[in-house]
Formats: structure tokens, C-alpha cells, sequence
């Protein structure tokens, strides 16, 4: 796929070329919303929105990182929704257990049919990641989703977040430290790959 | 081994080392701390995990298809162009409208299509006619015993056999009137040419059967050369109204004017001349209307031509 072909159609009027380009980036765009939003539906709408969005601005994109620019249109969609939330709290439709807690979000639970292999270890790392994510505030969970689970590099994230290079530096250090303290008490449930290349990481 | 405190600073630098985010000077900086403080180490270690563990999230696929469809993006798309076209273009084709509409009626001396220059030749005719009916009208009243020129005019036209027959072997007055016409149109205002035409017509008449001469003094020939005289009148008066182009033409061939013809040739000629001088300015204005007419159809064209362009495209 020529993506630069396509955003130059796209940019021309041409719906079907951009349509390509969400095709190719809709997983990336839709887990960036869903790690910092927590919510599929709410994440979806951001999704969508966000790709209406660079449709409708697709002219403005002057080169560069094509990746970036739309990670960034993303993460401002949901600081939108999380602003919307915050205006207006809305009921939770997750049940709550008795202590009044809400109980963890059923997407966790879903018996996901693509992913037969995963273990119940997994899924309970990823549980009390997402939970620590959660406890973050927005603008060190957008910066170390970007770095370090969409895998972007600092110039990226720079650009994504449309902050200089030095405060991403911080924002990540600082989002890091706080996770470090939250996902102490799980890492054995660190896969034995994930290990293994940390094991190599040190001795480098 | 000195163990030093671990600031926030250190941290940060810790987190860029562990992503290779370091200038050089930084990076050995905290290399050599690392070998000198396990403390450091430690910290990096659990940073490392951390990382580890973010990076250990599944990537989620997307539940669906987020492509985007024309109903989505075509209600509130930005800004085109195409209803920029299509406005340039209503507003040509009205421009357009308007001056068509000046090039018939604001341009100075129109009449529809016809430019005014024609005008003058037909208010010549007009005036060459009047002065051919008021000089029969004063023939009438030199010759009582002839009916009024309007009336003999209308009935000379049958009459004319009957004259022929009265005045036989006389030439018929049609031809003979042609050249008569235009001496008749010259010197009708002159009440001495009645005379000259009688003389004139005295000899006509003996040219057919030799007239005795006594019949010569006698009334009726008298009466019949004037009846000759008033239906030459009659015919070349007709003639002067039927054939105007060939009345001026005659008075022009014929040699010198008289005073009479050089007034009457005077108003003709300023005429003219006024015509001709103001045809110049008319042409010029005309020129400059053809030329924004063709402006403004090529302008509604092309834009109208490109605002279906980007309809289309922005519809498909």
C-alpha cells in the first residue's frame, strides 16, 4: 500500500482512498482510545470520531508521520469524552459489588473466542494493568499507552501529544514511577517471554 | 561505595537511558553510576518491568469497520468550492442577461437591429415626396380645370390610355417621363418650367400626325397638351414617390444644380455627414458590448462547467 498515494487521493476528495488508510490503522487507532478511555463503546465513538474528523481535516496533514498525526486526533477525541464525563457524570451500568465498588469491566470477562490460547494469567495481567492505567490521570496515560504500548518513540509522541520532547520525557518517567508502585504485586504474572527479554535487556 | 540519593532527576534519566533517549555525555554519566550504585540499578530494573509489563498488553483489533461512508462526511464537509462556482456562474449568466438587454436598448441611435443611418435616406424619400405633392398641388392651382393632385393622381393611372388616345402618336409618358421625371422633380418649384414643359410638349404632339395649325392655336390641342403636362406631372409625381432612389439619382446625374436642387442636395448632405460622424462613437460602444457579452458566456460557462465538476467529484 502507498500511503503517500493514498493520503494524496484522500486529500484530493477521494473517500475510497482514505477509507484504505482507516482499514490500515483502525486497530492501532481504536486500541489507543480503548487504553485510555477503558471502555470498548466509549472508545468505538472515539474511533469513529476521530476518523470523521481526519477525513474532514486531511488537508491540513503537511507530511510527516502519517501514524502520529492520526494517534493524535484520537487522543484529543478522548479527552473530549473525558471532559463530557467529567461535566456530566454518568450512571455506571457495570454492577456494583457490596461494598459499593463497581466490578470490573465485563469486557475483561468476555471469553474471547479469537485469543483460545491466552491463559487465566494473562488476562488477570491485563485486568490489573488496565486497572492501574485507570488510576492514572489522562495526560501521563495518554504519553505511556503511546511509548510504551503502542510503540512509539519519543519524536512520535512529541508530535501525537503536540508537546516538546522534553515533557514527554517527564510525563513517561513520571506515569512509569506511579505504575511501577501499582504493578508490583503482579509480576509474576509477567509471561516467561516477557522475562526472558528483560533478563537479556540487563545483561546488554 | 557511596550510595547517593535518587532524585526525581534521576529517575527521568533512568526512564530516557532505558529507552536509549540519552545524549552520549548523559548516557555515560548514569552508565557509571549504575556500576557504582546498585541502588540505581535497582531502580532501573523495576522501571524495566514496568515497561515490560505495559508492553505485555494484547493489541485489541478493532470490533469493526470504522471506513467512512459520503452520508457521514457529505452533511458537514468542509468549505468547497463548488457552491462558489455555481454562484459565479448564476451571476454571469445574469451579467450576461443585462447586457444584452443594453446592447438593444441603451445604445444610443438603436432601432432593434438596424443601425440609424438608414433613417436619413427614408426622411429624404419622405421630403421628396411632400415637395412633389406640394408642387402638384400648385400646378392645380395654376391649371383650375385639372382636378386636385391627389385625386388625379389616383385616377391618372386609367386615365393615361385616354390621354395616350387623345394625343396620338404622342410617346407614351411613362418612358418619356423617366428623364422628364427629374427635370419635373428639378423645376417643379419654378412656375417658368410650366411653361417650358408646354413648349416642350407642343412639339411632342406634332412629332405623331402632323397637327394643322390651326388646331395647334385651337383650345382642345391646347387642352390636350395640358392634359399631356398634368398626366407627365401625375406620372413623374408617381414616379418620385415610387422611385425615390431614382429621383436622387436623376437629380445627381443632371448637370448643374439649380439653387432650388442645391437646397433641396444641402439638407441630404448634413445629413449624411451628421450620420457619419456619430456611427464611430456607436461602433466602439457595440464593440465593447459584443465583448463583454462573449466575456461574460465564457465566464458562466466555465464556472458553471467547473461547479458540476466538483459536485460530481464530491459525490462520487
Amino acid at each position: 500500500m502507498d500511503e503517500t498515494f493514498l493520503i494524496q487521493s484522500a486529500q484530493a476528495g477521494d473517500l475510497d482512498a482514505f477509507n484504505r488508510l482507516v482499514l490500515a490503522y483502525q486497530d492501532l487507532v481504536y486500541n489507543q482510545a480503548l487504553r485510555v478511555l477503558g471502555e470498548e463503546a466509549a472508545a468505538a465513538d472515539a474511533t469513529q470520531e476521530a476518523f470523521i474528523s481526519a477525513y474532514r481535516n486531511i488537508k491540513s496533514f503537511r507530511g510527516g508521520i502519517f501514524r502520529a498525526w492520526l494517534l493524535r486526533i484520537v487522543t484529543n477525541a478522548c479527552y473530549d469524552d473525558l471532559r463530557r464525563r467529567q461535566r456530566r457524570p454518568t450512571t455506571p451500568l457495570e454492577p456494583v459489588d457490596d461494598s459499593g465498588e463497581e466490578v470490573e469491566s465485563p469486557y475483561w470477562m468476555i471469553d474471547d473466542g479469537d485469543r483460545p490460547e491466552e491463559s487465566i494469567e494473562r488476562k488477570q495481567l491485563e485486568q490489573a494493568i488496565v486497572g492501574c492505567l485507570e488510576r492514572l490521570p489522562v495526560e501521563f496515560k495518554s504519553v505511556v499507552v503511546l511509548v510504551d504500548v503502542q510503540g512509539l518513540d519519543y519524536a512520535e509522541a512529541a508530535i501525537t501529544m503536540g508537546k516538546p520532547v522534553g515533557t514527554v520525557k517527564s510525563r513517561l518517567a513520571r506515569a512509569r514511577l506511579r505504575l511501577r508502585q501499582c504493578l508490583q504485586s503482579y509480576w509474576e504474572l509477567l509471561p516467561q517471554e516477557f522475562r526472558l527479554k528483560l533478563e537479556a535487556d540487563g545483561q546488554s | 561505595m557511596v550510595q547517593r540519593a535518587i532524585s526525581h532527576h534521576d529517575l527521568e534519566q533512568l526512564s530516557a537511558f532505558m529507552d536509549d533517549q540519552l545524549r552520549p555525555a548523559e548516557r555515560r554519566r548514569i552508565e557509571i553510576r549504575l556500576q557504582a550504585e546498585p541502588g540505581l540499578q535497582k531502580e532501573l530494573d523495576s522501571l524495566r518491568y514496568t515497561r515490560a509489563m505495559l508492553r505485555s498488553l494484547p493489541p485489541r483489533r478493532a470490533p469493526r469497520n470504522f471506513t467512512l461512508s459520503t452520508a457521514m462526511v457529505g452533511t458537514s464537509r468542509p468549505l468547497s468550492w463548488q457552491p462558489v462556482f455555481g454562484m459565479a456562474s448564476a451571476l454571469a449568466v445574469v451579467l450576461l442577461v443585462f447586457v444584452l438587454l443594453g446592447d438593444f436598448l441603451v445604445i444610443p441611435g438603436y432601432v432593434g437591429m438596424f443601425p440609424v443611418s438608414q433613417a436619413p435616406a427614408a426622411e429624404e424619400s419622405q421630403s421628396l415626396a411632400q415637395s412633389a405633392g406640394e408642387q402638384t398641388k400648385e400646378e392645380a392651382l395654376i391649371f383650375p380645370t385639372e382636378a386636385p393632385v391627389s385625386t388625379a393622381a389616383a385616377e391618372a393611372i386609367p386615365q393615361q390610355p385616354s390621354a395616350k388616345a387623345v394625343v396620338p402618336g404622342a410617346v407614351t409618358p411613362t418612358p418619356q417621363a423617366t428623364p422628364a421625371t427629374g427635370m419635373m422633380a428639378d423645376s417643379l418649384p419654378e412656375s417658368t418650367s410650366e411653361e417650358r414643359m408646354m413648349l416642350e410638349a407642343a412639339p411632342m404632339i406634332s412629332e405623331g400626325t402632323p397637327p394643322a395649325a390651326e388646331d395647334l392655336a385651337q383650345t382642345p390641342s391646347i387642352s390636350n397638351t395640358l392634359s399631356l403636362t398634368e398626366t407627365q406631372v401625375l406620372s413623374g409625381t408617381l414616379q418620385v414617390q415610387e422611385q425615390p432612389g431614382d429621383a436622387l439619382a436623376e437629380s445627381k446625374e443632371s448637370g448643374p444644380a439649380p439653387s432650388e436642387r442645391t437646397q433641396d442636395s444641402e439638407p441630404t448632405g448634413l445629413i449624411n455627414q451628421n450620420a457619419a460622424d456619430s456611427q464611430v462613437p456607436r461602433l466602439w460602444a457595440q464593440v465593447i458590448f459584443w465583448m463583454a457579452e462573449l466575456l461574460l458566456a465564457c465566464l458562466a460557462v466555465a464556472a458553471g462547467l467547473m461547479s458540476f465538476y466538483l459536485w460530481y467529484a464530491g459525490r462520487h
